[in-house]
């Protein structure tokens, strides 16, 4: 049900993937929970609940805009995959990951869906972590007035931990500001602002053989360096740790933290950025991997975030991207429905 | 548990021509959420009791079509569904003989953007296991019924 704010809130499809993998759930099962969960908009991965992807039918058309009608909601985002080692001899060219990225514009065209987030070459860093090229900024270049006749946005997902003020992301900020081509932008995504490890990746690690206590002072410390506005060094804890005695499991789990951790901005930087570049996103995902007792994200500070997009002017869809399913799967059903719906009602409480 | 296991477990069977067994079948699952383009399924090897399988006994089959092996990562356009099993059917005149037996297949399915090569294996907690070696398999022993 659309509602009267600046800000909108979206379920990424991705949210229920188990749901979807075990059967329990069809395409229009998810998309009637992400209604259910009081959400206006939805996203899709074509590659994962489209099974003619990527020539979809008219048929399916159909039914896909049948499926909004029926459940009161609209499909706003598209996926997009840079598949550059699709084939088996040799990586992808530019001029095909090209074409391949205009599959994914014309089938968004096709369905109605107005955005498509595009896998693009920042994405999590400065250079890609496989060493495999993703979609460069001049493939970008050569979608963008195919995207603009369409009248699509593409959204370029910042997942690295020092986000959307990265001086390395603002040359596609400035690529549509110089062609007068607003048909690209920047999103969001909150993974960047977590500030502790997981309670998700706490019964990851442990599922693995991981010392449940250390882990969780680890991330006791990590919350105090927080809340007392500083940052979180692991050298004033190590000895600490040391003489708990880590398995290979526990410091593996702790080395992956810290390297995470290492060359992030301040969080005051971080928020000030968010709410600087706010009003030039265009779509954000609202990553979450567990929900506390008290209904708050357990490792990113909500109220503070949407504080920043809401006093930054952001107008858009922020979406529910539910990752603890990943985290937590080994050791039980997660109740992905019931962690959006939860996760719905904590955004809207803050819009 | 939701542990997404690589066979599908119970699927093993012999399949008949004509009343007489002509070979077995067996399911097996990707795994993950994202459908896998089969060019990025570079080997796929299956032994039965640690015999290697002629590689042209093998039809690796989604929906209604058959691959050998070799022809698997040719088919560039073709996806598997994330959550749709695929049937390994093995040509053996006689099928299976009742009893205990080893089916292993080995399989390299490298990821289609990240380019690194996983396996999809049977082992609890382990879904995907990296492997720089570019070796590695799964298994698991069926009894046939």
């Amino acid at each position: 049900m659309e509602k009267n704010y600046d800000i909108k809130l979206a379920v990424s499809l991705y949210s229920y993937q188990d749901n979807y993998y075990f059967k329990r759930y069809d395409l229009e099962g998810c998309i009637a929970a992400a209604a259910g969960s009081g959400a206006e908009g939805f996203e899709v991965f074509a590659d994962n609940m489209m099974p003619e992807w990527p020539y979809v039918s008219d048929e399916f058309a159909d039914r896909f805009f049948g499926l909004q009608e029926r459940y009161g909601i609209k499909a706003v985002c598209l996926d997009h995959f840079s598949d550059r080692a699709m084939w088996k001899n040799r990586q992808l060219t530019d001029d095909e990951m090209f074409e391949r990225g205009v599959m994914y514009l014309k089938l968004a065209k096709k369905l109605g869906i107005p955005i498509v987030k595009l896998l693009h070459q920042e994405h999590i860093a400065r250079v890609p972590i496989s060493g495999y090229n993703l979609t460069t900024y001049e493939i970008i270049e050569r979608m963008l007035p195919i995207a603009a006749d369409m009248g699509l946005m593409m959204a370029l997902e910042v997942h690295t931990a020092d986000g959307v003020g990265a001086d390395y992301q603002q040359k596609y900020i400035e690529l549509a500001e110089k062609t007068g081509l607003h048909n690209v932008g920047l999103m969001a995504d909150f993974s960047t602002f977590s500030y502790c490890m997981t309670t998700a990746d706490i019964v990851d690690h442990c599922s693995r053989g991981a010392q449940r206590e250390i882990l969780e002072f680890l991330r006791s410390k990590q919350r105090e360096a927080y809340f007392a506005g500083e940052p979180f060094e692991y050298e004033s804890i190590r000895e600490a740790v040391e003489k708990m005695s880590p398995n290979e499991a526990t410091q593996s789990a702790i080395n992956f933290a810290v390297r995470h951790g290492r060359g992030k901005p301040s969080f005051a930087q971080l928020y000030k950025e968010l709410k600087e570049y706010a009003s030039r996103m265009v779509y954000v995902h609202g990553k979450f991997y567990d929900i506390d007792e008290n209904g708050q994200v357990d490792d990113m500070d909500y109220p503070k975030i949407f504080e920043c997009l809401k006093e930054g002017g952001y107008k858009g869809y922020v979406a529910s991207e539910f990752e603890g399913n990943r985290r937590m799967n080994m050791v039980g059903w997660v109740d992905e429905i019931e962690y959006v719906r939860k996760h719905q009602a904590l955004m809207r409480s803050l819009l | 548990m939701t542990e997404k296991k690589f066979f599908v477990p119970e699927s093993l069977h012999n399949f008949y021509a004509n009343g007489y067994p002509v070979g077995f079948q067996f399911q097996i699952t990707l795994g993950g959420y994202r459908n896998k383009p089969l060019s990025c399924i570079e080997k796929f090897v299956v032994k039965v009791d640690d015999v290697e399988v002629p590689a042209n006994m093998i039809h690796f089959c989604l929906g209604f079509k058959k691959y050998l092996p070799h022809e698997i990562s040719d088919a560039y356009t073709d996806y598997w569904a994330a959550q749709d099993p695929a049937t390994v059917e093995i040509d053996q005149l006689g099928g299976l003989p009742f009893g205990e037996h080893k089916i292993e297949v080995i399989m390299l399915a490298k990821s289609a953007y990240i380019g690194s090569p996983f396996y999809v294996t049977d082992v609890v907690n382990q879904p995907h296991t990296y492997n720089v070696s570019n070796m590695g398999k799964a298994e698991m022993m069926w009894v046939m019924s």
